[in-house]
């Protein structure tokens, strides 16, 4: 199953990303999860209407891709698979809101459209957003931060351990299905009455991996508490990007770039 | 269905963060303290694995030609209990929204909420548990599976459209949207129980014993009422504020409209200095005069159901405030009582 292999694929991609040296890897994980957070807030708090002060947002991807040396073509390829849930919920405002926002010489542009481009170049920018940091930060790192600021730590653990095990289990799920395909020729996917025994097969495998990782994990001494490489707290430095990045985010929320470009220009 | 952070509004992905907080540190509190929580961690993580894989395995649904996948709320929650599930769901939710731009950081809130609460905390202890606690047999399992399935289905695609209209980034109106969400999600919450069931009477046929037990919990259920009731009233009062304001009446209420039958006015203008001062306060302190925001004269709904929220997050924090010094007062005041 084609989906299955691109995952296996997809994770391990961005796990050697994100192992990469650049100016950004080297910040600290936690300034970066903050900036992206506040990132992402100011562009989706823009009102639908205001395409032009969502634009200069373009530049945070435009400078952290080539500065962290991550490729765009997997990026993007993530961010076309991002996209269908947003194009269908602007399709829709582009159908329904059809009076006139303004004209472009003589093209009438609706509202619709001013909408839809709203929604769809705000997908685009939290996506990146997102991406960047993960291709920039070791999963591992950002569990950390999480551990840091006393979230949950059964949570914390759940989700490394998930993190761990989802190459293993999407392997054994391939395998499977490879298994089930030679039996079954000319079927596109699994048919509905053999899923309750290929799901129930896959989970009492999984619950059998599960016991023998816990014994494994108590012969190694597990007592439920997060062990973890210390890692010094962000420097003087991390802090200067975080604090400057955040003040440029807040400039731009509210200071239209564009149009005082637009109206030096005309 | 997983939202994307552009169709939310940062105040509705922040509530909705909130309440999806408020569940998982719940669930965290009812896992806690078991002897056994050590080895759930292994559980959670190889089945959030599972979940994850599961999801990716498409099958044929018989006489249409389209195919679909599960999404694993209740068959989680069938195997781990309804804590685990959530969390390892709560897990799989973010991993998904990181490394596969599938639901956005903002959004992860209503996503853990619509696919994760709506199944593991509302579906399976109010549907599936006293249906199977009638007697563990085949056809109790598939009643169970495909009743908590569809309706966990049903609450989060509507949950999905209130999410996404008290937004307002879409102009689809709340009934056509609804109209679209809910029969889909029908027929998808029929196909995905009818395959939950077929699992699961699985797993009774070959391992019996590693399925949830109805019956298991209940002390401690008892033991957690309280923070039931809390996280309860919270939802309720972001439902309420966000939602049925939306509804509130913009006709006059009885003061005004009986101010308007005697004086002609429904509201009093008054001179002097002192009420001057305070008219400044609150044209200050007021960011939200009228239930809309300032500029916005004829009172959007978002408007509305935003000073709904922010209305009863500041009342509640007063109130919590109001709490605490009046317990703090009483406690100082207690240990002179204690001498006498």
């Amino acid at each position: 199953m084609a989906e299955l292999y691109h995952a296996i694929t997809g994770i391990d991609r961005m796990e050697r990303l994100a192992m990469e040296d650049s100016p950004v890897h080297r910040i600290h994980p936690m300034p970066k999860l903050i900036t992206t957070l506040i990132y992402i807030i100011a562009v989706v708090s823009f009102p639908p209407h205001n395409i032009s002060g969502l634009v200069p947002f373009v530049f945070y991807p435009a400078i952290m891709m080539p500065l962290s040396g991550t490729p765009y073509r997997p990026i993007l390829k993530m961010l076309l698979a991002a996209l269908p849930f947003s194009l269908m919920a602007g399709l829709g405002n582009l159908l329904l809101m059809r009076n006139t926002a303004f004209h472009i010489g003589s093209l009438a542009v609706s509202q619709g459209m001013v909408s839809f481009a709203s929604v769809m170049l705000k997908t685009m920018l939290t996506v990146f957003a997102v991406l960047i940091l993960i291709a920039t930060t070791p999963f591992i790192e950002i569990n950390r931060q999480l551990v840091a600021m006393r979230i949950p730590k059964i949570f914390c653990l759940s989700l490394i351990m998930t993190y761990r095990y989802l190459s293993v289990l999407l392997g054994e799920a391939a395998s499977m299905f490879t298994a089930y395909s030679m039996r079954a020729p000319g079927k596109k996917g699994i048919v509905m009455k053999d899923m309750g025994g290929f799901l129930g097969l896959l989970i009492l495998r999984s619950f059998d991996r599960a016991e023998r990782v816990y014994q494994a994990m108590k012969c190694r001494g597990f007592q439920n508490i997060y062990h973890g490489k210390k890692r010094e707290g962000p420097r003087w430095h991390d802090w200067v990007y975080a604090v400057s990045l955040s003040l440029a985010i807040l400039i731009l929320r509210f200071f239209n770039l564009s149009l005082f470009w637009g109206g030096l220009a005309g | 269905m997983h939202m994307a952070d552009a169709l939310l509004s940062p105040v509705v992905g922040g509530v909705m963060t909130a309440v999806s907080a408020a569940a998982i540190a719940y669930s965290v509190k009812m896992i806690s303290g078991d002897k056994l929580d050590e080895k759930k961690i292994p559980m959670m993580g190889v089945m959030g694995a599972f979940v994850f894989a599961a999801q990716m395995i498409n099958f044929t649904i018989p006489g249409t030609g389209s195919s679909g996948h599960i999404g694993g709320g209740i068959l989680l929650a069938a195997l781990l209990g309804p804590y685990p599930a959530l969390l390892t769901l709560s897990s799989v939710l973010l991993i998904q929204c990181l490394f596969f731009a599938d639901g956005g950081l903002l959004a992860y809130g209503c996503n853990v909420f619509n696919l994760g609460v709506c199944a593991c905390l509302l579906a399976y202890p109010f549907l599936y548990r006293p249906i199977m606690k009638r007697g563990i047999n085949k056809k109790n399992i598939v009643l169970a599976s495909v009743i908590s399935v569809v309706f966990g289905l049903q609450v989060g695609s509507f949950s999905v459209v209130l999410e996404t209209v008290a937004s307002g980034v879409t102009e689809l109106p709340f009934g056509a949207f609804a109209v679209l969400m809910q029969p889909v999600h029908l027929v998808i919450g029929l196909v995905e129980g009818l395959v939950t069931a077929a699992v699961l009477c699985f797993i009774y046929s070959a391992r019996p014993e590693i399925l949830d037990s109805p019956t298991e919990n209940v002390k401690v259920a008892q033991k957690a009422s309280m923070k039931k009731i809390l996280l309860t009233l919270l939802v309720i009062t972001a439902l309420t504020g966000g939602v049925l304001s939306l509804f509130a009446s913009p006709l006059p209420d009885g003061l005004e409209w009986s101010m308007e039958g005697v004086s002609g006015v429904s509201e009093l203008e008054r001179e002097g200095a002192v009420h001057d001062a305070t008219n400044n306060v609150v044209d200050f302190t007021a960011f939200m005069p009228d239930y809309a925001f300032t500029g916005d004269e004829d009172g959007s709904s978002l408007g509305t159901a935003t000073a709904g929220i922010a209305g009863s997050a500041i009342t509640l924090i007063l109130a919590g405030g109001a709490g605490l010094l009046i317990h703090m007062a009483r406690k100082k005041a207690a240990p002179a009582k204690q001498g006498v």
